[in-house]
């Protein structure tokens, strides 16, 4: 099946209403989540992900896309009208987007981010659409030592670029791993740290661990913050931006897409990083370079471009190697996963049809979010006034519901908790949640492959070296969580010399 | 930089005693369970906690190498520490531990409301007749929403009051 055809092998999915009113709902859902400063799309994701239990795979993709795709573009609106972004991949567009609002051109600066970030995850589907199925069919080849090698990949990729230090970051995936090992060996079948528990010892729940550390840390640490920030939004007069200087823009919206895509497809790299790089680039190499930060449009479009592309990049790893790119596919892994399906390269000729649905739901939720954007932008922006004292509790409500109603236990809900009060204290000494459930959701692939590859060549630790592409993801691996400080050590007695 | 020095000690305490107890839980395991089944369901956990206690240690020469450079002149500066109450984290985490305590007994519907009411109670502090007014509609209004959208809609079925 070529690529055009995978393209469209889902398409009598999106002649249902049912399956349409899905991702309206979670573009709607995911607006609210990102226009909310406090909110993130994985909160929203993880927050909702036990609603899809009621729906067909295809139908829980869609909507939990929806949320994703709508969460990533919304982060801008708070951005420009208050200078609050809502979420981590709108910093950049505050630079410029806040001034605008101040020169009184709010109204504008949503229009521009709402067609940049429509160019933006456009172009980063049309490289998902191609670059997955090549990605998948090399991975084929992969055995259990290349697997273990690109697990560990995502988990020292997200240690590296983690808010804080690498060694914590690490710190977290190997407490992620732990708490996957929890339960009955993959192997044998021994039941560990159960502790007498039958809970216990059918493992950890993946969505009450999610929502723990995503939801309820958050919440924690929002309430620890003493006092509630006022905010003054902007007045939202003209949204449309004018069309020529659209098309003038176009060439930095494809190389800012480009700059997303690639960034996005890095595991681990995500939205963040993607827009607070192409806004760097653009202004260094833009004729208007000394603009930026201004308050131009040029800064909202560059950076609105590269973060909603970032998202076609993020599924690259998630379709074709079954590696969570950032927190927010780590869910849908969750998602998959809890459908029975296995991500990775046998998606591709197993079930076609999600694959192609999961392309054009993020298509679909592109022309949703861009038409809600454009039409709706200044009801959104009354979100953010709503008071922490509604909000906090709200959140807490539904992270008990989603963790209860995965196996209708009380159980899960003090693993919920548990994982809130853990992530809340980790959290104090610099250790964040993403690495934890990164580390989490790679457990049980990194555990199996690394046993299977031990088992394999009788305990011989070489197997992983002796294998070409085993030994690249290692060398890698170690120039990801090393290369850094010896880069730095080696500079540092250069000085001294 | 006390700071710095204390979130090392506390990260390798951390690393320390999670690789401690993995390691005494896991040496009851049994062993080698016969071909095909490698070294036993306590290997990957004791090659997690020794990776983590030297992450650990890692941690504690970090911090001493960031102190000496910082007590040289060529560290970071401090950043301010923002003003933060830490009691209600410990309120919220108890109402919360109550509610689930009582959802056996009231049904989560009658839990839900007592959390979600002392909850914003909590965080608005305010005991005024207006606010207690605001939070007894609004959380009605939210176990109405919750009741609507996951028990009708979703279909889960919420704990239910073993007295009603």
């Amino acid at each position: 099946m070529d690529a055009f055809e995978l393209l469209i092998a889902g398409l009598p999915n999106f002649t249902k209403a049912y399956s349409l009113f899905l991702i309206v709902a979670g573009n709607v859902l995911g607006i609210i989540f990102g226009v909310v400063p406090g909110l993130t799309a994985t909160m929203g994701m993880a927050i909702f992900l036990p609603m899809t239990f009621a729906m067909s795979d295809v139908n829980g993709m869609l909507f939990l896309i929806g949320i994703f795709v709508g969460a990533c573009y919304a982060g801008s609106i708070s951005a420009i009208l208050v200078n609050i972004p809502g979420t981590p991949s709108a910093i950049a567009t505050g630079f410029d987007g806040y001034l605008m609002a101040q020169k009184g051109e709010a109204g504008r600066a949503i229009g521009y981010a709402t067609l940049a970030s429509a160019l933006g995850g456009l172009f980063g589907v049309l490289v998902l659409v191609f670059a997955a199925p090549v990605l998948a069919s090399f991975a084929l080849e992969f055995g259990a030592q290349e697997y273990t090698g690109v697990a560990f990949l995502g988990i020292s990729i997200v240690s590296y670029i983690s808010f804080g230090s690498t060694l914590k970051g690490l710190i977290g995936g190997i407490i992620g791993l732990l708490l996957a090992s929890i339960g009955q060996d993959v192997i044998t079948g021994y039941p560990r740290f159960a502790f007498g528990s039958k809970n216990l010892e059918a493992g950890l729940e993946m969505i009450p661990v999610m929502v723990g550390f995503f939801g309820v840390t958050e919440v924690l640490a929002k309430l620890e913050q003493s006092t509630e920030i006022k905010v003054v939004v902007a007045k939202i007069r003209k949204v449309l931006p004018s069309f020529s200087r659209l098309v003038r823009m176009s060439p930095m919206m494809g190389v800012s897409s480009l700059i997303g895509t690639f960034i996005g497809a890095v595991p681990a790299a995500g939205g963040a990083i993607a827009s607070m790089a192409a806004y760097g680039i653009q202004k260094r190499f833009s004729k208007r370079s000394r603009e930026y930060g201004t308050g131009i449009a040029e800064g909202v479009v560059a950076a609105e471009a590269a973060n909603n592309a970032a998202v076609g990049g993020a599924f690259v790893p998630m379709l074709s190697l079954g590696i969570p790119g950032d927190p927010q596919t780590a869910i849908l892994i969750g998602a998959l996963m809890i459908n029975g399906l296995a991500p990775g390269p046998m998606l591709f000729t197993t079930r076609p049809d999600l694959i192609s649905t999961i392309y054009l739901g993020n298509i679909v939720s592109v022309v949703v979010f861009s038409l809600i954007g454009l039409a709706g932008a200044r009801y959104f922006a009354h979100l953010i006034r709503v008071p922490r004292h509604f909000l906090l509790p709200a959140i807490m409500i539904f992270c008990i519901i989603g963790s209860f109603a995965i196996r209708n236990t009380v159980f899960d809900i003090w693993v919920l908790l548990a994982c809130g009060l853990i992530g809340y204290l980790l959290q104090k000494i610099g250790i964040m949640p993403a690495p934890i459930i990164l580390g989490f959701v790679l457990g049980p692939i990194l555990e199996d492959n690394f046993r299977r590859s031990l088992i394999v060549s009788n305990g011989d630790w070489t197997t992983f070296l002796t294998r070409p592409i085993s030994l690249a993801l290692i060398l890698i691996n170690l120039f990801i969580l090393f290369g850094p400080y010896l880069m730095a050590l080696a500079g540092r007695k250069r000085v001294i010399g | 930089m006390p700071s710095i020095n204390r979130d090392s000690w506390l990260t390798f305490g951390v690393c320390a005693l999670t690789g401690v107890f993995v390691f005494i839980e896991t040496l009851g395991y049994p062993g080698v369970q016969g071909q095909g089944f490698g070294r036993g369901p306590g290997f990957y956990p004791q090659v997690l906690a020794g990776t983590l206690i030297g992450l650990g240690l890692l941690s504690v020469l970090q911090g001493l190498w960031q102190k000496k450079r910082a007590s040289s002149g060529q560290g970071d500066r401090p950043e301010p520490v923002p003003d933060l109450t830490y009691w209600p984290v410990a309120a919220l985490m108890l109402l919360s531990i109550l509610s689930i305590m009582a959802m056996k007994v009231l049904g989560f519907l009658l839990s839900g409301f007592f959390l979600t009411f002392c909850s914003v109670i909590l965080i608005k502090a305010s005991l005024k007749v207006r606010h207690i007014f605001v939070a007894l509609l609004y959380s009605v209004g939210m176990m109405a929403l919750v009741y609507l959208v996951f028990e009708v809609f979703v279909g889960v079925q919420l704990p239910g009051s073993s007295i009603f």
